[in-house]
């Protein structure tokens, strides 16, 4: 049985301009231990199915069963009770701005009716677990994006919930934070086998720490699956898109791994623009001098309408030829230089 | 022409204008705050929506609202001589401007909690917490900063309400202020009780400024 079911869930909103339908025969079904990403552009229709996966908003159609509960045929008082199982942190953190930190931590305990000593005693716990229990007497005001959102993952933990479900959790954040943030929720996951539900329009989220994936586009799940699968072989053309904006950030950090694995001999990188894309230079180059060179990356980006190609290649770490290919390069009209992903990013 | 009996008349003026400020501004935060926190509930996209409530609120508000005081003064007094036993004096006056506060502070109320961020209604709704629950723990504490100034204001408009019921006998600074100015050209008296109602208007506002600010903790 999966922990979170979603059969066949539509939903409309009437609004001025008639009936909007934000969900749209949306089936799908969510592990226990799963953190499954929902990916999509914004007003794909993604926060309100994560919200109908608490009944935050009642679909119109179809049925939503978490736990084997169907949450459509609970009481208020039962449903209630059943959202105490399902934590919710969202993009704009949505702390009691006039409560210290430890306070806003406790407030779900006392819904629980726990007494003010056993809260505090649990909630400086949770923000040992998130990492920032010396902020326990601070208010919301005075912590970071990345501090808020600790303080908002303790909360939302605090009722001992099977299921986490992240609205746009990081989508506030820059993208350090980000990784610290999702760091801290896999190992959550890890830790105590919560399931965790991540809404996002950033790919990246998707793969670094979702299993699985669901892509929507206007209302509707295009695609899901493990997050391998579709990477590999995304079908869809939101997909694509969505898969398109996530390769800049991801080059970079990819290349530092690669980097640290190989270590290989030196790397250049080199800038062409479209005159020169049509000779086979690298080819040539391998044919001439007989050793291998490697491309760690290539991309090509449209800069003010000139296509302009970026490639990051890597000689044999014992040639003795590189000053003398580097030769080679520039004489074929191309701009190069050393590449060190270290100071590169330093520069950023 | 500062005798005793003046000086002492204006020391009861200005007990006598606090007593009746103080008095109905507690007396209409009592019913004030229910009515507000109504109509922020059962108004479209508040906790509890519910149309015909929020309607019947919405009207006797904007009824008594749109009633000028002085008017309302006077068509209060048989029921003010029901409740207080007479229709003139200190006393007396509380119950006219009760019933103009009641409308005026559930309307402030209202916005206050209306200002409150649906997101962190939403965050509660998402641990579980009742609709009672919410109200209390979170919409009054969010809107605290709000709610605070909010009194401040109210106490202003009726001392200010108070000093109008003057004219028809109502005790107080005001009072003073129209038998002294304007029967009988003394405006030397009336000028002094201007004055003295210009300074509580300024403690009152000053004080509730510096609580407002002490509890409000988004900021620092």
């Amino acid at each position: 049985m999966s922990e979170i079911v979603i059969e066949h869930v539509s939903k409309a909103f009437k609004t001025k301009d008639g009936i909007v339908n934000a969900l749209n025969d949306v089936n799908i079904e969510i592990d226990a231990g799963d953190i499954f990403g929902i990916i999509g552009m914004s007003g794909a229709g993604k926060s309100t199915l994560v919200r109908c996966m608490n009944f935050l908003e009642t679909p119109t159609e179809g049925k939503v069963i978490v736990q084997g509960l169907e949450l459509g045929t609970l009481s208020g008082k039962r449903l209630r009770k059943q959202r105490e199982q399902m934590g919710m942190i969202f993009q704009h953190f949505n702390l009691l701005m006039q409560k210290t930190v430890l306070e806003n931590v406790c407030f779900p305990l006392y819904i629980k009716k726990m007494s003010r000593g056993e809260a505090r005693k649990k909630a400086l716990e949770l923000l040992e677990i998130v990492g920032i229990s010396d902020k326990a007497k601070a208010y919301p005001a005075q912590l970071s994006g990345g501090q808020k959102q600790r303080v908002a993952i303790a909360r939302a933990l605090a009722s001992d919930p099977k299921i986490l479900l992240c609205d746009e959790a990081t989508s506030a954040l820059d993208p350090q934070t980000t990784s610290a943030i999702l760091k801290l929720l896999k190992d959550i996951n890890d830790r105590f086998g919560i399931t965790i539900v991540m809404i996002t329009h950033q790919m990246s989220v998707v793969r670094e720490i979702c299993n699985k994936v669901a892509i929507m586009k206007e209302g509707q799940v295009v695609e899901k699956g493990c997050t391998v699968d579709i990477f590999n072989h995304p079908s869809s053309k939101v997909t694509r898109e969505l898969l398109h904006d996530d390769v800049e950030t991801d080059s970079a950090q990819m290349i530092a791994r690669l980097q640290k694995e190989i270590q290989g001999g030196e790397k250049i990188r080199i800038v062409y623009s479209e005159n020169s894309a049509f000779e086979p230079v690298v080819a040539n180059l391998i044919l001439q001098y007989g050793e291998p060179v490697n491309i760690l990356k290539a991309d090509t980006k449209n800069v003010g309408g000139i296509a302009k190609g970026e490639m990051i290649l890597e000689f044999m770490k014992d040639s003795e030829n590189v000053e003398a290919m580097k030769n080679q390069l520039k004489a074929s009209g191309l701009e190069i230089e050393t590449y060190n992903y270290d100071a590169d990013k330093e520069d950023k | 022409m500062w005798t005793k009996e003046v000086i002492n008349m204006i020391e009861m003026g200005i007990l006598e204008t606090v007593y009746m400020t103080l008095v109905a501004t507690f007396a209409g935060y009592i019913l004030g705050l229910p009515m507000g926190v109504l109509l922020c509930v059962s108004d479209k996209g508040g906790l509890k929506p519910n149309a015909v409530l929020y309607k019947v609120l919405d009207i006797i508000a904007n009824i008594v609202r749109s009633v000028p005081f002085l008017i309302l003064l006077i068509l209060l007094i048989p029921f003010t001589r029901v409740v207080v036993g007479k229709s003139y004096g200190s006393s007396a006056t509380i119950v006219p401007l009760v019933v103009a506060a009641v409308p005026f502070i559930a309307r402030m109320v209202e916005s206050s909690l209306k200002e409150v961020d649906s997101g962190v209604v939403e965050a509660a709704k998402s641990m579980g917490a009742g609709n009672l629950r919410i109200i209390i723990k979170v919409l009054l504490v969010e809107a605290r900063t709000s709610l605070i100034t909010g009194v401040t204001i109210a106490i202003g408009t009726i001392l200010g309400y108070s000093a109008m019921a003057g004219t028809v006998g109502g005790g107080g600074l005001g009072d003073i202020a129209v038998r002294y100015g304007y029967y009988r050209y003394q405006s030397d008296i009336m000028m002094v009780t201007v004055i003295l109602l210009i300074v509580l208007v300024q403690l009152f506002q000053s004080t509730g400024m510096l609580v407002a600010n002490k509890l409000d903790k988004r900021k620092k």
